[in-house]
Formats: structure tokens, sequence, C-alpha cells
């Protein structure tokens, strides 16, 4: 048998490899990436993009971090800055949308609450609070823009094992398939969506999801299915009912009879023996009644008779 | 035997006679009433139905609908909403004790600042275990104590598993504060909070405004929101993401801070959930997620925090 016999520089090397790959991991979910800090508003900020975000900044950001300029933040620890302050200006556009869509410390993220436009709206709000600042616009990569005129379409394979999203511009003719678009599956739930897969569409406009099998549908199966295509300046969405939930039957919770105060949902067990009792206590009651009345009869008769 | 020959044939006849005309002198009355009544047009009015059509009604049909509010809202209150089976994830690793639940509860149901319907309590389990914050608001049991000893049937259990005070039964025994294990509920020693202010609402079971002195109060899960189809009063308050709300059925609960939507099951089972009390039976429809990688460290006495 051979052992391989590694010289002990190259082990000690990998080992602190490992370790900072490790670190690495550890820091990336808490951290934006390099990535991530690199990215840029896909659309120039304008004055519109500032309004929308100054309405979603008082909606959402003001109650924690104060009206920009006077320094009304919330007190916590740590201090969530006011957007004009230099700590929170020094932050790159994409640190910000980072931030703002996975959370810092003890600030939630808002990736559920604002879509990814309203998240760039807000930062280019808070960039009116410096005057040095430059936009740097992303280049338009090889994701899809959307427009009104496409349509986005939920259909089921033959099998049912497939959800085909489709998406077309109306506007040409004949229809033509949108290609590099992201496209995001959700199911409709009581409060909100709950989120089931994420894809581009291929060169025919379509993208595939596998059928989520194990979502609890009404009583005959049928789910409410959300796509979604998001894009810079649009999302399009669109419902379908399918037939592809659980079938569930809604328990009836008071179906049972526990232990409650009202006739109706008393167990019987607890009526039987209440009113045997009652009834009991009542026989007996008129048992006594009837020997006493006995007793009185037996001495009436008594007093007829003659005394010896 | 001459019983029968007490009346003779002459005297029946003239019986027959009398009743024959009377009816129909009453049948003719009856049914010229009737031809009058129906000559009689009033104006059409258009109205609105419930459903938002515009109709075309005689104005001499129109009824008074003769229910009085407080009776429509009491019988809806104890019916539930059909087909829902109501959740609470209470996630204990993100409590930081800011308290906007209970501001935003107390503010809801006119509540004063010593009453809770939701409180965070300070927990500490044995002396060498880390302290922790707990919000804790009515469990809405599936085999409520409170419901099965209140001699009035003034509390109850709905189909969607909310447990309900309707304080126009309740006769403030206090037997269920008595029952209760978890101390949900309390009573209303003296007039409640802003009385003058809602003395011309009609009182709401789901919301349980007006506050009546003399009675009990608890937790409602916010049945009045759920009926809106939006997410209870605490729910949507908290700044740190602690409570998840959604329906059983649907196997999905909601963040009120981030809206996100996960599955129920898979909330539960990846970080050991747990309730309280169940050894003693009363299937809690409250979990809670332990408080463990706490992203911030526990403090004593963040009360307002930031207010």
């Amino acid at each position: 048998m051979i052992t391989p016999i590694l010289p002990k520089p190259i082990v000690t090397f990998c080992c602190t490899l490992l370790l900072a790959a490790n670190i690495a991991v550890a820091q990336n979910s808490k951290e934006p990436s390099e990535a991530d800090k690199l990215r840029y508003a896909p659309f120039k900020f304008t004055e519109a993009s500032v309004n929308n975000g100054k309405q979603i900044y008082q909606q959402n950001c003001q109650s924690c971090h104060g009206e920009p300029g006077k320094g009304n933040h919330a007190k916590l620890d740590p201090i969530p800055y006011d957007p004009v302050s230099s700590e929170f200006q020094s932050n790159a556009d994409g640190e910000m949308f980072w931030y703002v869509s996975n959370g810092k410390g003890q600030m939630p993220n808002f990736s559920s609450v604002i879509t990814e436009t309203q998240r760039w709206e807000v930062i280019s709000y808070i960039r009116t609070f410096n005057d040095k600042y430059v936009q740097i616009v992303a280049e338009q990569g090889k994701d899809a823009v959307l427009t009104s005129s496409i349509k986005l379409e939920v259909e089921m394979n033959q099998d049912s094992s497939k959800i085909i999203v489709t998406l077309t511009d109306t506007l040409t003719s004949p229809p033509q398939p949108v290609s590099n678009a992201r496209v995001s599956l959700w199911v409709e739930r009581q409060f909100g969506k709950l989120p089931i897969a994420e894809q581009q569409t291929n060169n025919n406009g379509i993208a595939l999801f596998d059928t989520p099998t194990d979502i609890p549908g009404n009583e005959t199966g049928m789910l409410t299915l959300i796509a979604q295509a998001n894009s810079q300046n649009l999302d399009i969405v669109q419902k379908a009912q399918l037939g592809i939930g659980t079938p569930t039957s809604p328990k009836n919770l008071l179906a049972d009879r526990a232990i409650w105060a009202v006739n109706a949902k008393a167990p019987i067990w607890v009526i039987t023996l209440y009113l045997t009792g009652v009834l009991s206590v009542l026989l007996t009651i008129a048992y006594v009644m009837l020997q006493l009345k006995k007793i009185r009869d037996l001495n009436c008769s008594n007093k007829s008779k003659p005394i010896l | 035997m001459d019983k029968n020959k007490e009346k003779s044939r002459r005297e029946f006849l003239v019986d027959l006679g009398i009743l024959g005309l009377g009816s129909f002198a009453f049948g003719t009355a009856l049914f010229s009433g009737y031809k009058f009544e129906k000559s009689k047009s009033g104006q059409t009015v258009k109205l609105l139905t419930i459903d938002g059509k515009v109709v075309e009604v005689d104005s001499l049909l129109i009824r008074e609908v003769n229910r009085d509010m407080l009776t429509e809202l009491q019988e809806r209150g104890r019916k539930g909403i059909p087909n829902k089976s109501w959740v609470m994830v209470i996630d204990l690793s993100k409590c930081r004790n800011a308290r906007k639940c209970i501001s935003a509860c107390q503010n809801a149901h006119h509540l004063k600042p010593e009453q809770y319907h939701i409180n965070t309590l300070q927990m500490q389990d044995t002396e060498r275990t880390a302290p922790y914050h707990m919000p804790k608001p009515c469990q809405h049991c599936d085999n409520p104590p409170c419901v099965a000893v209140c001699p009035v049937d003034a509390t109850f259990k709905r189909s969607d598993g909310i447990v309900l005070i309707d304080n126009e039964r309740c006769i403030g025994c206090r037997f269920c504060i008595a029952a209760c294990p978890y101390s949900a509920r309390s009573f209303n020693w003296f007039d409640p909070k802003d009385a003058e202010l809602a003395e011309n609402t009609t009182y709401d079971v789901e919301l349980n405004v007006p506050q009546k002195k003399g009675t009990i109060t608890k937790c409602l899960f916010s049945a009045d929101k759920l009926r809106k189809g939006e997410l209870p009063y605490c729910v949507s308050a908290c700044p740190n993401g602690v409570f998840y709300f959604g329906d059983e059925n649907e196997d999905a609960v909601t963040n009120g801070t981030t809206k996100e939507t996960v599955r129920l099951s898979k909330l539960l089972a990846d970080n050991g959930a747990f309730q309280l009390m169940v050894e003693l039976g009363t299937k809690p429809r409250v979990f809670y997620l332990p408080p463990k990688n706490r992203i911030f460290p526990y403090t004593e006495n963040q009360e307002g925090i930031d207010s």
C-alpha cells in the first residue's frame, strides 16, 4: 500500500486556504460580495424616480432612519444612520441595494416588501443628499427589456409535470418570443406569495418549471399560480388557476364534542352523568317522602284502632 | 241522545246562511282591498344592492331592515371565516423588546397602558441559561379551558380557530381568568380608555371595542383585520420580523415585517419549534421558534426603546 507523503508546508498551506474559504463563506452570508458592490442601477435617476423613492422611503425607512438631515433616527444600537451622513453615503449603490434586499444587523430585509425597481428609486432619492455623487448606470446586459405589450402566459404540459411560462411580444407581427427574461413563479397564499422558483426564458421565450407536488390547494386541488417577469422598469404579472395542488379538506375545529359549557358541545358522557346524578337525587328524595307518607299512614291507621 | 236534536233544522239553515253571507262579505272586502293596493303604484326608486347592482324598486315595496347592527356583528363574529385555520409563529431569536406589537394592539383595542392583550416578557428559564424576550398573546387553544368554564356561553371558539368573547353576554364572573393557564385574559376593573369617544360605536365582537367595564378582555388574533384579509395589528407593527401569521390549511405563513411567505411545516421543522404547556392538552395555535443565533445581545429594560 502506498501512502502519499505530502510535504508539511503544502498541508499547512492547504489548511490555511480551506480556513480562508470558510471565513469567506461565513462572511458572504452577512456582507455583500465584491460583485454585489459593483452592481449599478439599470436606469438613469430622474426626478420621477426621486419622487417615487421619497414616498417609499417615508413609508418603509423613515421610522428607523428618520427624516434625512434632521438626525431624528430611532435610538437603536447600532445607530440607523441618517441618509445624509457620510457613513451612509460612502456605501456604493450596489452595497445599499444589497443591504435593502438582504437586511443588515437589526434591519430586516425588504426584498418581499418593495420591488427591485423601487429599491433603486429609494437609492436615487438618498443620493440627492450627496452633491458629489455621479451616477453610473449599469450597462445593458443580456437581460431582456420588458414593455407593456409583452404577454405572459402560464400553462401546464400534457402530463402536468412541468409548468410552462411563455413570454411573447404582441406588438410585433407575428408575435416574437422574449428570451433572457427573468421569470419567477409563486403560489398565492392568504397574506402573500410563496416563492417556488426563478428561471430565465430560453430562445423560444419559454421558462420551464418543475410542478410543485406537495402544496395544499383548495378542496379540488386548485392552486393560484403567479408568474412574474421582472425587468428594470416593469414587472409583468399573470395569475393562473391550475389543478396541481394537494386537495385539502378543511378540518372543522368545532366538530368534536369537547368539555364545553353549552349542551350542543358537551360530551355525551358528561351530559349522561349529570342527568343521572340529578335524577338519582330526585328519586332518593321521592323515595324518602314515600316512606314518610307510609309512616304517617301507619300512624293514622293505628290511631283509628281502639287502644287496648 | 237528545243533544243532536237541540238545534232545529230551521235554526241550522239560518246559521249556515249567516256564515255564508259573512264569508262572502269578508272575501269581497279582502279582494277589493287587494285590488286597491295593487292599483296604487308608487314611484320607482333606484337602489344599490349589496352585491353592487342597481335595481329599480317600487317605493311602496321598500321595507326597512329591522335587524340592528349589534346582532348582525354578534352573529358574524360567532361564525368565523370559512375554511381557515389561523396560526401564529413567534421567532424568539428576533425579538428585541421594541414593544411595537403592544402599542399597536393597545391602540386598536382601546386598552390602557397597563392592559395587555400581548406582552413581551423577560424570560430566564434557569439561573445558568441566557435570558430572552418573549411576546405572549392568547394561544387560541383548540381545546380551550376558558371556553369550557364559561357559564353563559360568552366566550366561544370559532371554526377558524379563534377564541373570542362576546362582552354583551359576559357577566364578569372571571372563571375564565382562573381557567386559562397562559394568563391571557384580563378584567376591565375600571371604565375603559376613551369611554366617551367610543360611546356611539356599535360593539364589535371581533374588535372588542368599545371595551366594557366589568367584563373580560383578551387577544382576538385581530379577527376584524383577518376578515378584511389583512395581517393582525401586532404582526404588521413589529419592526424586527418576529411574527409569522397564516392559514394552517394553506401550510404557509407570512412574516409581518418582511412580508416573506414561507412553508409553515418547513419553518417549524427546521427551527425546532415548540409550544407552551402542551402537556395540559390545550392544543395551542401559537408556535415559538427558540431564541438562538440572536442578531442583537439581550439587554434589560429596552422598554420604549425608540419612542
